[in-house]
């Protein structure tokens, strides 16, 4: 009930018809999202690439996916160059970041998004929506660390849950891909989800 | 960006601009535990490739096959459109998953990649052969002078006569030897006589001035091309071979080098041809397993390789036999070799079955027969040829019977059969004889095949031991462990080759065929229209396949200093021979279902 009057008042005040989709009809499916930024300052990060896949039922639709290289308007500090391996000159062949956030709106439209780690991606991502559309992404968000712990928890109650990446990977049985690629990462998170959501925690 | 991973067949042989194509079309599905994949009844509209998990095939409560990491299902219900198996999930599985019409374009873009999918046995395997390439071209152009079995060199001083050289190289069977000068060293070949004779030289003249020198050399670990061109560059067949110390000890012969580079075999032969006592037929003996390794590494298709075997093994038992048993012994007796040997498709010496057939009266005194037979058996171990676990050695006093006690024993394992006497017989069909007088055995296998004719049940009876061992399919059942205990195995003898073998027995027998190589046996089967044309040839495919499965395991083990069995480990196989051998182990069945139905199996 709430949710859906914060949706009505967003919608409101969104200043720009090209990110209308974020406020369609949810058809039940669900979009697994990730980013890779230039730094780990949500306030300061450059967008560098976007990764996103829709999951439908038990099936990730990768044939139908979403890769975007974003074009930094500062060049990328050296130190994150060798985590995610984007080089200036591979970000020169990129979208404009304006460009970028409509082709996401388009692709995520209302669906609820899916992300291990999803806060600070979503932060930067709205640090360059909030001046084109004057909103932030209106999406149901599910955290997958937290829908982790939840799972363990419940297990092994007052125990010490290891959060990270590779230990989810090992305790739900989902294989790891090469990391540090936006739509690598987004299939990785789209895995788990589904591993999750059989347990009964999706 | 390659998230999919095309080092697996069939996606090997797809183009980059074909891999991007597919992977463009491929989504991921997750399937929980025991979740229903495909069934009857449903259109099948996707392949899938296991990213991590286990599906099985299951037709009613018969498990078909398992499906891991990388393997591609269901390839055949993918053409067709539809399957008659139920695939579930046995452990949580994640897959990548192809549309039908984006597989189906490329099989008709990509005739390799459409192979894999409508090809039956036989051209997978080709697939396969192309893929362990041009090692051989590669052993040959890295072999090196101290790979090849040497000559060690006669050494004669320089004062020695022509006469001296002439007797010490016929005595040791040789055509050159070396000659002394003080540090120096010539050398003095049997072409040297040519000229002798035509000069008129006296046979007391000493070498010294008859030799060449010095006599041109080579190093153990030089290359043999390298050998090869010093010899025809000085138009030369032969080279001393020195050793650290520089020293000249071995002769390197050209027809030696040219052998090699021919056939490794030859040589082997010739040493076995040349050996004169136990020591050196020892060392011939272990070159054997040796060659075995390199023909298989190079490739070499397993039925050629294993007449070739079968050759050298039956050179060394003959000399063997030769060595041990006395000269009248030798001339009244013939020397078998039985089963897997006696069929030439022994590869690693796995045991030893033989027997001897001794003349009718043949006088020969009691005691020498057992000295000699049991010093055969002893020798055979020493080579390597574990003693035979059933007992079947010439040593043992029922497997060295004259021939009237071999007839009485044909006759009761004909009339009176138990399950032992047809494993027995099953064995004396294979034989083949290595030494001695072969008219024996012939006259044995004559009395056998009149004791047979047209006694149809009884060859029933006889066949009815390819049911002794599971559906073969049903092996795979091992591959289920979920991961949790030791390695899964398949034994392959029970599984597969048995049946093989022994079907192709039966209804050789039947047919009368007189051959006793399985792959000769299929052959004429087929030719008698006993078999089909195709069933003939997938069973010749199947059975090579497995035993060279059983042979790269079986060198495997032998190269950890293991001994080679038929058991295989079904982790080692890669997924390509994880789909062959369940290809290989359907063709068994296909061919188990034939035999019941040839012989009645069913109404015993």
């Amino acid at each position: 009930m709430f949710a859906a009057l914060l949706r009505a008042r967003r919608r409101a005040r969104l200043c720009d018809t090209r990110f209308l989709p974020l406020f369609d009809e949810d058809d039940g499916d669900l979009v697994s999202l990730d980013c890779e930024t230039s730094s780990l300052n949500p306030r300061t990060a450059e967008l560098l690439s976007i990764g996103a896949v829709k999951i439908r039922g038990n099936r990730i639709l990768a044939h139908d996916s979403l890769a975007l290289l974003v074009k930094p308007q500062h060049a990328p500090e050296g130190s994150n160059i060798a985590i995610h391996g984007l080089r200036p000159r591979d970000l020169a062949t990129g979208v404009a970041p304006e460009e970028a956030m409509t082709r996401l709106a388009a692709f995520i439209g209302a669906r609820p998004l899916v992300g291990y780690y999803l806060e600070f991606d979503i932060a930067v991502l709205n640090h360059y929506l909030r001046p084109l559309a004057g909103i932030a992404l209106p999406n149901r968000q599910i955290e997958l660390s937290a829908r982790y712990y939840d799972y363990r928890i419940r297990q092994y109650p007052d125990s010490s849950i290891d959060l990270s990446l590779s230990t989810l990977q090992t305790e739900l049985g989902v294989p790891a891909l090469p990391r540090h690629d936006a739509l690598n990462d987004a299939l990785s998170a789209a895995m788990l989800y589904l591993a999750l959501r059989q347990r009964g925690f999706g | 960006m390659t998230r999919f991973d095309f080092s697996q067949p069939p996606f090997d042989c797809l183009t980059p601009g074909e891999r991007q194509q597919l992977e463009a079309a491929a989504d991921i599905v997750f399937f929980a535990e025991d979740a229903e994949v495909m069934a009857p009844g449903q259109p099948v509209d996707t392949l899938y490739i296991v990213i991590k998990g286990i599906v099985r095939e299951m037709n009613g409560d018969e498990l078909i096959a398992v499906f891991r990491e990388r393997d591609t299902f269901d390839s055949r219900a993918l053409i067709a459109g539809e399957t008659r198996h139920r695939f579930f999930v046995h452990e949580q599985t994640l897959a990548f998953a192809l549309p039908r019409a984006a597989v189906l374009a490329l099989t008709e873009q990509n005739t390799r990649f459409g192979a894999f999918f409508y090809a039956g046995v036989a051209s997978k395997l080709d697939a396969m052969s192309q893929q362990s390439g041009n090692r051989e071209t590669q052993t040959l152009l890295t072999a090196r002078v101290g790979d090849l079995s040497l000559r060690a060199a006669l050494r004669l001083d320089a004062h020695a006569t022509v006469l001296d050289a002439a007797c010490a190289m016929k005595r040791h069977k040789v055509k050159s030897l070396l000659v002394s000068r003080g540090g120096e060293t010539g050398i003095f070949t049997v072409s040297d006589f040519r000229d002798i004779i035509i000069n008129g030289t006296d046979t007391a003249m000493p070498l010294a001035g008859l030799a060449h020198w010095p006599v041109i050399a080579c190093r153990r670990d030089d290359y043999l091309f390298d050998a090869l061109l010093t010899m025809t560059r000085h138009n030369i067949q032969r080279l001393a071979v020195v050793d650290d110390d520089g020293a000249a000890v071995d002769i390197l012969e050209q027809v030696d080098l040219l052998a090699y580079f021919s056939n490794h075999s030859h040589l082997i032969a010739q040493r076995l041809e040349r050996a004169e006592n136990l020591d050196e037929l020892e060392a011939a003996a272990a070159q054997i397993t040796r060659l075995v390794q390199i023909l298989a590494g190079s490739g070499l298709a397993v039925s050629p390789l294993g007449r070739l075997l079968q050759a050298l093994n039956a050179r060394l038992f003959e000399r063997t036999w030769r060595l041990l048993a006395p000269p009248a012994l030798y001339g009244a007796s013939c020397l078998l070799v039985m089963g897997s040997e006696g069929r030439g498709e022994q590869l690693l010496k796995t045991d030893q079955d033989n027997a001897l057939i001794l003349r009718d009266g043949n006088g020969i005194d009691a005691s020498a027969v057992v000295t000699a037979t049991s010093a055969f058996s002893d020798a055979l171990t020493r080579f390597g040829y574990p003693p035979c676990p059933g007992g079947v050695m010439l040593y043992r006093p029922e497997w060295r019977l004259e021939v009237g006690a071999w007839r009485e024993r044909i006759r009761r394992w004909v009339y009176a059969p138990d399950g032992e006497a047809m494993m027995q017989l099953a064995i004396f069909v294979d034989a083949q004889p290595v030494a001695g007088d072969a008219s024996l055995l012939a006259e044995c296998r004559r009395y056998l095949e009149t004791c047979m004719r047209d006694d149809s049940a009884w060859f029933s009876r006889f066949a009815r031991a390819v049911e002794q061992f599971d559906t073969p399919l049903g092996l795979f059942a091992q591959l289920l462990t979920r991961e949790q205990d030791g390695r899964a195995t398949i034994d392959l003898k029970k599984g597969g080759i048995f049946a093989i073998v022994h079907g192709a027995r039966a209804l050789a027998l039947e047919t009368g065929l007189a051959e006793s190589n399985t792959f000769d046996r299929l052959q004429g089967l087929v030719r008698q229209g006993v078999l089909e044309a195709e069933l003939g040839a997938d069973l010749a495919e199947a059975l090579a396949f497995m035993l060279k499965l059983r042979l790269t395991q079986g060198l495997a083990a032998i190269e950890r200093g293991k001994p080679s069995g038929n058991l295989i480990v079904a982790s080692e196989l890669s997924s390509l021979e994880r789909d062959l051998l369940k290809e290989a182990l359907a063709v068994v069945k296909r061919f188990r279902a034939l035999l019941r139905h040839h012989f009645h199996l069913a109404s015993f």
